[in-house]
């Protein structure tokens, strides 16, 4: 209901600004990432890296999630801080093939600390 | 001339030309201004083919070809720019090109690289992810030609700009730009 509200008043705005706001992690993928990723986020060989192990690798590490969101199509695309989480959860779940029961999904908290922190 | 309007504006005028004339001819010989003549018709027949003037050219040729497309106004006709899959569509449409608004024509391959957006269909209301896979391996197609770029960036925001040649890179190295297809993708809602 809150969510529906939100939407309501944002439409607007949502549609002048051409704002990703509001859209599922799959379609936020779609629009920010599938391009060059393609549909299984294997890129392509030679021109565009898989996701399907890296995101997982430097989800491992506190320097690894913070270089992930410095990359330039991360650090480039049009997500909110809880947009980008979700994307990543879902990603983690979907585009994946190493082991992350370990891993501790990403909260919007946390984009918005590594987001602010400055590359070494 | 001179003896009759002696100091007026004219005889001025006259002198000062013939006093131009006189030292351009005690210092230049007829070879000199014939080769500086010849230079200049040789540099202004190559003007042409410098690489901006074709460009122009190729520009004009473009709105030339834009013009045909939109003046088809058709939600529902795959080759008019009007056509609700083609919203932030930017280059020729394959469906003018010998293929369709989803395929390639004849002797293209469709780049997997891509530029994805969303588009509404007037008909259900609903918002769908298009992709927008350009066709290449041919020169520009130059038929029907659209700019329409909904939610498009400009290219210092590259995350989501379109005015990329997606035919460039590895695999498809110096492969031209034929035309662009827009293929659902899915539904955004």
């Amino acid at each position: 209901m809150k969510r529906a509200l939100a939407g309501g008043v944002l439409a607007g705005a949502a549609l002048v600004a051409g704002s990703a706001a509001g859209y599922s992690p799959e379609v936020n993928y779609a629009l920010q990432c599938r391009g060059c990723h393609s549909e299984n986020g294997a890129g392509e060989r030679g021109r565009v890296p898989s996701v399907r192990r890296a995101l997982a690798r430097l989800s491992r590490t506190e320097a690894g999630r913070t270089r992930l969101v410095h990359l330039p199509g991360i650090a480039q695309a049009d997500l909110s801080d809880e947009d980008l989480a979700a994307l990543l959860n879902w990603m983690l779940r979907t585009l994946n093939d190493e082991p992350v029961s370990h891993l501790k999904p990403y909260t919007a908290v946390e984009i918005g600390a590594r987001r602010a922190t400055r590359l070494p | 001339m001179r003896r009759l309007r002696r100091g007026s504006t004219m005889s001025g005028l006259d002198g000062w030309t013939e006093t131009l004339t006189r030292s351009l001819a005690s210092r230049t010989s007829r070879r000199s201004v014939l080769g500086g003549l010849v230079g200049w018709l040789l540099g202004a027949t190559a003007l042409p083919l410098l690489p901006v003037v074709r460009g122009q050219a190729a520009e004009a040729q473009g709105q030339a070809a834009e013009a045909q497309g939109q003046a088809k106004e058709a939600v529902n006709d795959p080759t008019a720019c009007a056509y609700w899959r083609y919203c932030a569509i930017d280059g020729y449409l394959c469906a003018c090109c010998g293929g369709s608004q989803t395929t390639c024509p004849p002797g293209t391959s469709m780049s997997p690289i891509t530029w994805i957006g969303t588009c509404l269909n007037p008909a259900d209301g609903v918002r769908y992810v298009v992709s927008y896979n350009d066709c290449c391996g041919k020169s520009s197609c130059g038929r029907c030609y659209c700019n329409r770029n909904e939610d498009d960036t400009p290219l210092f925001q590259p995350g989501r700009a379109n005015d990329y040649n997606w035919c460039s890179g590895d695999s498809q190295a110096n492969i031209p730009y034929h035309c662009s297809t827009s293929r659902i993708v899915g539904s955004a809602e």
